[in-house]
Parts: C-alpha cells; structure tokens; sequence
C-alpha cells in the first residue's frame, strides 16, 4: 500500500491550487505554442523553459511537462488538421488523421486522438508509479562501469531510432559529446576546449544549444520553404465520433498503450518507435485494412496512444536512473540540475514531493489537455491559419530573450547563433539533431563513468564485460545497433511511411 | 555535376567539426587508458569524428546523388545577424531599442515583408517584451540602457 500512500501524496502536490494553475499554463502554452506551425515540442521547451525558473522545484517541473504534454498535442493537431506532424511520433498519425480531415472528420479525429492519450496517460502514469520505485532500487545498486553502460545503451538506442543514415547519426552523437565536454574539466580543474574564449570555461548553456538547434535551425528551415503553402482545413463535422467511429477506436486504443508502455522504456525516442509499431500492428490485423492511408479512425487511435504513452514512459529512465531518452528529457535534466537537483535513482527518496507530484500532474495534465482542448479546438485551428511571416520574428524574439533571461549573458547569444547555423546546416546536410542533443547532455557523465570505472579496474576494460549488469546493457546496446543496420529492417521501417498497403 | 554531394558535404562538416575539436585538444595532456587526462576523450573522439567524416564523405563521392542544397542566403543573414546586434546593443541601449532592432530586423527574412510591416512588427514585439516580461513578470532587465539615458534624461 505504499504505492497508494505515495500516489495520494502525489496528488495532495499535484492538486496544490499554485501546482494547478501551473500545470494548466503550462499545458495552454505548450498547446499554444506547439500548434504554431513549425514549431516543435522540442523548441517549444526551449523556449519556454526561462519561464520556470522563478518557481520551486516541484511547481517549475509540473508545468514544464504541462508544456510538453502541450506541445506534443500541439503537434498532433497540426499533423491531423494540415498535414504537419510536429515531431517524428506523430508522422504517422498524419497519415490517416489528414485523411480523416480531408472526408470531413477532423472534429473527430482530434477528439478521438485527444480520448485516446488520455486513457494511454492514464494506464502508463500507473504502470510508471509501479515500476520506478524497483527500478529505481536496482539503479541504487548501479557502479559506474553500469552507468557507462547504460549511457552507451541509450546513445545508440537513440543513434538507432533516429530516422536517416545510422553512420551520420552516430557522427552527430560524437559532435554532440565534444560539445559537452567544453569546460572545465572536473578531474584535473585544466579548461579545455574553450576556443580561447573565457566565457566558456563553465561550459556551454544547454539553453542556448537548444534554442539555437531546436529554435533558430527551425525557423531557417521553414523559411526556405517560401510562402506557407499549406492549405489549412476548415473544421466541419462535429466533434463527436460517431458511434461507429468510437467502437472502432477502443481496441486500437488499448493495443496502441500497451505497445506504447512497454517500447516507451527503451532508451532512446520510445514514442517515435512505438506509434509506428501501433500503426503497423494496426494495419496488419485490422478487418478495415484496405482503409488505412484513406482515413481509417483506428490510424489515429492507435498511434496517439501509442505516442502519450510513450512520451510518459520516457519519464521513467530520466527520473529513476539520470538518462534522457530523447531531446526533451535532456531539457528536463537541464531544467532540474538549474534547480539544483541532479536526476537519478536519489531522487525518488530525496524528493519525494517532487519525484509523486509530478507523476500525479501528468495524470491531471492530460485531463486537462483533454477538457482544454476539445473546446478551443476552433481558436488552435484559427492559430494554424497566421502566416508565418508574423510568426517566425516572434519565435526569435522570445528565443533570444529567454536565452538571454536566463544569466543574463551575451556569450550565450553567441552560442545560440553559431549552434543555430550549425544545426541549420546540418539538417540541410542530411544528419539529424536528436543524437547530438542526447550526445551533448550524457557527454560528460559518459567520460566520468568511463574514467571512474578504468581507474578502479586499473585500465583493464574487461570490468565492463565482467558485471553482469553492464554486460548485458552493452549486449543489448549492441543488438540494437546490428538490427537497425539489417538491410530488412531498415527497408520496413521505409516501407511504413508509404501510404497505400 | 559537382563532386561535393550532400554525402561529400556532411563527410566534410564531420572532418571540419573533428579538425577543430582536435586542434583545441592537442594541448591538453592525454594520460593513459588507467588515468585518463583531460585530453584522452577529446582526442579520441575527435579522431574517429574525422574517421567517420572520411568514410562518410568516400561514400558520397561514389554512391550519393544528390547535390548540396543551396542556402538561403537572405533567411540566413536576417536571422543570424539581429541576434548578435542585439547581443551588442543590450547593455549599452537597453532591452527596449535592442529588441525593436532584433524584431525589425528578422521581420525581413521574409522575402514579402515590407519595411514599414516591419517596423510595426518591431514596435510590437518590444513594447510586448518590455510590458509582459519585464514589467509584468519582473525580469531583471534594463529597458533603457546608460547610452540613451545620457540625453533622454
């Protein structure tokens, strides 16, 4: 019954009057933010995150996941109303949700997707309560040979996931660990890395990276695409299923959160992967196969569940054990060692208020998603129809000032710039983003664990092999990475995107 | 049709990236497999940054088709520059001044923005920041800075 206890104390936190208001501003902004098209969930935390600063630990936290949930709901509703999927976890529910739109059904298909994470939201919050209390037991146990492993496992579990060339990948994972370690460095106090420049000795701010890859790389990108030539849908239909649509959805519904919770644990984008596999498992075994890619009701449920629980999932290794799972678990690493809290397997038990508010708030957080977004459906899809040329100085302007906000730094500025055009040309380059944020965040715990474990083994690097724990993260890590290099797999996960069976 | 390929290219943004993580690591001391020196990653690392660059890049040069996109030149200057303008103009002139210039400016990225939309747009986005964010949340963050206080009083 301690579960029960814990998860009442969550809630007494989560449903604290500031705690709500919080939460529910978060989840507004990041809808707000992330329905503006192109902007992401992963620029929308970027941006935003300067406005947590001032609150206590446990209200800052709360509402940056009401901002995530917001912004991931802010991506589907761009995927479903105009074709745009904001991340990569709802490029599939585009697929059938424009469909659905175009027939007509996008009252519905917002709804049914909006019905659908919240019942993943619910059932994964609870499997994520059970799980992290062992999980983060086992963590305690965890040497720094096992950490290392671990880091490892996530990075080319990332690496592996990410869609594009697997050798590029792996190159922007390294950039992004060369960038983490600029800085002092802690064993021997020598700067290094710094470009001569002072002002890098304590290393850059992952603020200023994010908003520079995340936000100014975005804005370039969507610029070059001339004037916004989507064509935005008006909202017919009502929002209501219809009964037929309603019963079709339950089963996808379910079979998408579980697929969801159990790929949403891998390290290394979870929800991307596991609204794909919902989408697919659909595809294979639904009696309405011939029409999926022509709006079939059971493409929407099943991956937007799939994807929230995903997404809540990726909560569980970031909270129990230190490691993100993607871009935005990097940033809420980022926002909690800013509060002076260093994710991990203590923080269960230092933080308790912290570490249960905030499972209790993605269950309220996704209720309100729910009661706040099926009325102002009409208000996101007017947002979706300003043009971007009003858009786009806006994002910059607050890009530039929370960057700026945050210590009040010009080096900082700087580094937004340069990584801005860095990202930008990247991109353009072929070579994805999410690997070199992971790269940057893990980058320094990485070569601690590295070196702490080859001290204690005096250079002998069989101590990875020798624990148990570590050698079979690495056996995983290394699975992983030979099945995403199989020519078949690589061909299915191609094969996904094309429309018609 | 041109060696440098998008392949070639990122080959080469890899080989430049690990150049110069490189150059910046050479002094620092390595250390053994048993006590790492503040060098020891750095240098690996970038090596084999350069390793992939190279096999990138000979990849490119015999199987990739396409060619290096070209750049927007305009978004690229009108984005990139107002941040460092304002990045120079914020201490001495202040948040208002430096964020009408940071608006105005990237305002005109946008090839169909005329120049008094962009001005508006200027005028907007400070008087917004200088309103909402500073006023009303309380950021500490001078508005006016010394250089126009000087003669605005």
């Amino acid at each position: 019954m301690d579960l029960l206890n814990n998860l009442g104390m969550g809630l007494g936190v989560a449903l604290l009057p500031e705690n709500i208001l919080f939460c529910f501003l978060g989840a507004l902004l990041g809808t707000l933010v992330g329905v503006l098209p192109g902007v992401g969930p992963a620029a929308t935390i970027a941006i935003l995150l300067p406005l947590t600063y001032a609150l206590d630990p446990s209200t800052s936290i709360i509402m940056l996941a009401g901002i995530y949930y917001g912004a991931q709901y802010g991506g589907s509703t761009t995927a479903i109303m105009i074709n745009l999927p904001g991340e990569t976890s709802s490029i599939v529910t585009a697929i059938d949700g424009y469909r659905m739109a175009r027939k007509g059904r996008a009252g519905a298909a917002l709804a049914v997707a909006a019905v659908a994470s919240l019942f993943a939201g619910t059932v994964s919050t609870l499997v994520l309560a059970v799980f992290a209390q062992p999980l983060s037991r086992v963590a305690l146990n965890f040497a720094a040979p096992d950490y290392f492993a671990l880091m490892v496992l996530g990075m080319l579990a990332c690496v592996a996931l990410a869609s594009g060339s697997l050798l590029k990948s792996v190159g922007m994972s390294i950039a992004g660990i060369l960038c983490g370690l600029i800085g002092t460095d802690i064993y021997s106090g020598t700067s290094r890395l710094t470009f001569g420049q002072f002002s890098l000795y304590d290393g850059i701010s992952i603020i200023a990276i994010a908003s520079g890859v995340f936000g100014l790389a975005e804005i370039l990108r969507n610029l070059e695409g001339g004037s916004g030539s989507s064509t935005t849908l008006r909202l017919t239909g009502s929002l209501m299923p219809t009964r037929e649509e309603a019963r079709r959805s339950v089963m996808p519904a379910i079979r998408g959160t579980g697929i969801g919770t159990v790929l949403g644990l891998l390290p290394g984008g979870g929800a991307a992967l596991a609204s794909f596999a919902a989408y697919v498992t659909e595809k294979r075994i639904s009696r309405h196969r011939a029409e999926f890619g022509k709006g079939a009701v059971e493409g929407v449920a099943a991956p937007e569940a799939a994807n929230n629980a995903g997404a809540q999932m990726s909560f569980l290794p970031m909270l129990t054990l230190g490691i993100p799972s993607n871009p935005m678990m990097a940033l809420f690493i980022a926002a909690l060692i800013l509060q002076g809290i260093v994710p991990g397997p203590r923080v269960m038990e230092a933080q308790p208020q912290l570490f249960w508010g905030l499972v209790a708030s993605m269950w309220v957080g996704n209720l309100m998603l729910v009661v706040l977004n099926l009325p102002l459906v009409g208000l996101w899809v007017r947002l979706l129809t300003i043009s971007y040329k009003y858009l786009f100085p806006a994002i910059l302007v607050f890009a530039v000032f929370g960057v700026y906000a945050t210590q009040n730094s010009t080096t900082d500025l700087y580094v937004m710039v340069v990584f801005g055009a860095l990202g930008y040309l990247a991109s353009k380059l072929g070579a994805e983003l999410a690997p070199f944020i992971l790269g940057f965040i893990l980058g320094p715990m990485l070569e601690e664990y590295l070196r702490r474990s080859l001290i204690q083994s005096r250079g002998d690097f069989l101590i990875f092999l020798e624990r148990p724990i570590s050698a079979a993260l690495l056996a995983l890590a290394v699975a992983i990475v030979i099945a995403a290099s199989l020519p078949s797999v690589a061909r299915r996960r191609n094969a996904i995107f094309a429309p018609d069976p | 049709m041109s060696v440098i390929n998008k392949e070639v290219g990122c080959g080469l943004f890899f080989i430049t990236v690990g150049g110069l993580f490189l150059q910046q690591a050479s002094g620092l001391e390595i250390g053994s497999v048993r006590s790492m020196g503040p060098g020891y990653m750095p240098g690996v690392l970038s090596i084999l940054l350069i390793v992939i660059g190279l096999i990138v890049a000979g990849k490119g040069i015999w199987t990739a088709r396409e060619v290096l996109p070209k750049l927007p030149l305009r978004a690229l200057i009108f984005i990139l520059v107002p941040p460092l303008l304002f990045a120079l103009m914020i201490g001495p002139f202040g948040l208002a001044l430096s964020m009408f210039v940071l608006a105005a400016c990237a305002a005109m990225a946008d090839r169909t923005t005329r120049l008094p939309q962009a001005v508006l747009i200027g005028l907007i986005m400070s008087a917004l920041c200088v309103t909402l964010l500073v006023w009303a949340l309380g950021v500490p963050i001078r508005v006016i800075g010394p250089a126009l206080q000087f003669w605005g009083g």
